[in-house]
């Protein structure tokens, strides 16, 4: 069983609030997953060498060329507000 | 305060001179209206998928060939995980556990030493972008304003051994990491504009000792010169808390340039964990020998080789070959002339003193200026044969920069050409002792400073033409022998 400090830790990391109730039906959702790891973890894998890419695509490369960015009214379009041609944020050191 | 060893580390980030961003079309160049330089990919938006630019790989392993690294035929791109708002996609794109460039080293020098620090690694990694604070500092403001136009230039992150032992050496380190950088045209390795910037590791342990102390990191060192204040005040505070019984904490301190301290930034307990994985958009960079070969047939002669060959082959001073060699366009510059006018101590006065003036003055490089080195040397022939004075030479110079002209063709409109014909100045020599009895005299009786007056009145005669150098030998010899 996944300890709820551990919980606490991913829920911090992937900056989401979470109730201890939610806190409680996640820790039984992660550790079911993490049992079925487990169970993969059984299996030899020794002589098999890591799938990181689902298809075999090698250095896809592309030429230095410049070409055209988007205007600004586009790239601030998604900005939840902007200032001056900038997105602008809520400050960024944490206390 | 030999009870301590320093230990330094540096990790030194370099902004590749692409014309285009890493995984997109947009530009790199400097500046720019914010966020003019933007589009879907280095914005990170839903849908969109970066392609590796070509240039940005043969430029890090041209880096990678050029600190001695061994180039990775199989390298791989991964996420580094963390929220920040200069990541348009709450991630960068990095290489983890397989990069492009292990294992190298490089060498410089200090005080006539030469020390080799190795090199743990160069990764490829996109550029984030530019926050502008609205109050202070960083600590101080309310809110940021982003501006995404630096996000996804291209960046090598090259991260030594922790080889250094004294903060003079990080810097004099630094410097050669540049001049290196900068002789290979990977970058243009601009501080002010944070082309090169560089984080520092700083350790003390006791003399002796082989186990490595607690490391401090250091960040916001924005010259070669805050990375040496800064390591020179962590060196000292360290030893402090070592003498008093303390305990130094793994930490980021962020170097206070006005206040000349560090200061906490964040300790190992809220240290981000970055949860690195596979980039899946991006498919493993394969790089073929050959490219490797190729890439490396194009490395020109290091700064630090080229220097010393100077010394050898030109027997100049250290100082005048560090001159010479300080940029590679110089250094060319310098060969190419010698061709011609084969005085290597003579050429390269001319080069560090009123050429390099001029094209100080100038605002250009070696390429945008109309002199070319035959023009340099055909100059200096011109003045060795005494045709023309130092002076006029130096004043042709100056000419040439703003002309193009040949230093023949200004001579000739200028008048320059110097009176070397001994019978031609000995008429006007005659002359002027005639008109001025009374001096020739006082001469005679020993006082010598009018010679120079007598040669003013030749140079004003002839229009400043005439070979001071032979005036004064016919005036002396004309004076002694009415004696």
């Amino acid at each position: 069983m996944i300890e709820i400090t551990e919980i606490k830790k991913i829920a911090d990391a992937a900056r989401i609030n979470l109730t201890a109730e939610e806190e409680r039906e996640l820790q039984g959702y992660l550790s079911q997953m993490l049992a079925n790891f487990d169970k993969l973890r059984s299996i030899d894998t020794e002589q098999v060498a890591a799938t990181i890419y689902p298809i075999a695509v090698e250095s896809v490369l592309r030429e230095d060329q410049v070409e055209t960015s988007l205007d600004i009214e586009c790239v601030l379009s998604n900005a939840p507000e902007s200032v001056k041609g900038y997105f602008r944020v809520p400050r960024i050191m944490e206390e | 305060m030999t009870k301590y060893e320093t230990i330094i580390g540096l990790e030194v980030h370099v902004e590749l001179a692409t014309k285009s961003k890493i995984f997109c079309g947009c530009t790199t160049e400097f500046g720019g209206d914010p966020n003019t330089h933007c589009c879907p990919i280095c914005l990170g938006l839903p849908g969109s998928l970066p392609v590796v630019n070509q240039q940005a790989i043969e430029y890090a392993i041209k880096a990678g060939l050029a600190l001695n690294c061994s180039i990775a035929n199989y390298s791989k791109f991964d996420r580094k995980n963390y929220f920040y708002p200069d990541l348009t996609k709450a991630y960068q794109i990095s290489q983890y556990d397989q990069p492009l460039c292990l294992a190298g080293h490089m060498d410089y020098e200090l005080d006539g030493q030469t020390y080799s620090v190795r090199i743990n690694r160069i990764h490829v990694e996109e550029e984030a972008g530019k926050s502008v604070h609205s109050g202070d500092n960083i600590l101080g403001s309310e809110f940021s304003q982003m501006d995404y136009n630096r996000a996804g230039i291209p960046l090598i992150e090259i991260v030594t051994e922790p080889d250094i032992r004294m903060p003079a050496q990080a810097k004099a380190f630094l410097e050669q990491l540049k001049a290196n950088l900068e002789y290979i045209k990977v970058s243009d390795c601009k501080m002010e504009q944070g082309s090169l910037r560089c984080d520092a590791n700083i350790s003390l342990r006791p003399v002796g000792s082989t186990e490595f102390g607690t490391k401090v990191e250091i960040k916001n060192l924005n010259s070669f010169r805050a990375i040496e204040r800064a390591l020179e005040y962590e060196e000292q505070r360290q030893a402090e808390v070592y003498d008093q019984g303390g305990t130094i904490y793994q930490e980021t301190r962020t170097w206070d340039e006005k206040l000349g301290v560090t200061v906490t930034m964040r300790t190992k307990e809220e240290a981000d964990d970055y949860r690195y994985f596979p980039e899946p958009d991006l498919p493993p960079l394969i790089v073929e020998q050959s490219w490797i070969d190729e890439i490396k047939a194009t490395l020109p002669e290091l700064p630090l080789a080229r220097k010393n060959r100077f010394i050898e082959q030109y027997k100049l001073s250290d100082y005048e070959a560090s001159l010479l060699t300080a940029t590679q366009e110089l250094a060319d510059f310098f060969e190419a002339a010698y061709q011609s006018f084969p005085n290597a101590k003579e050429l390269s006065n001319w080069l560090t003193g009123e050429f390099a003036r001029l094209l100080n003055a100038s605002n250009l490089t070696i390429p945008e200026i109309p002199v070319q080195p035959g023009d340099l040397a055909e100059l200096l022939s011109i003045v060795k044969d005494g045709k023309i004075s130092g002076n006029q030479g130096r004043e042709v110079l100056g000419m040439m920069f703003d002309s193009g002209k040949k230093p023949a063709q200004i001579i000739k409109e200028q008048g320059f050409e110097q009176i070397s014909d001994t019978k031609e100045l000995e008429g006007v020599i005659d002359q002027i002792l005639s008109t001025y009895p009374d001096e020739v005299k006082r001469y005679q009786a020993g006082e010598d400073r009018l010679l120079g007056f007598f040669v003013g009145q030749v140079m004003k005669e002839t229009k400043g033409k005439a070979n001071p150098g032979l005036v004064n030998q016919i005036i002396r010899n004309k004076l002694l022998a009415d004696q």
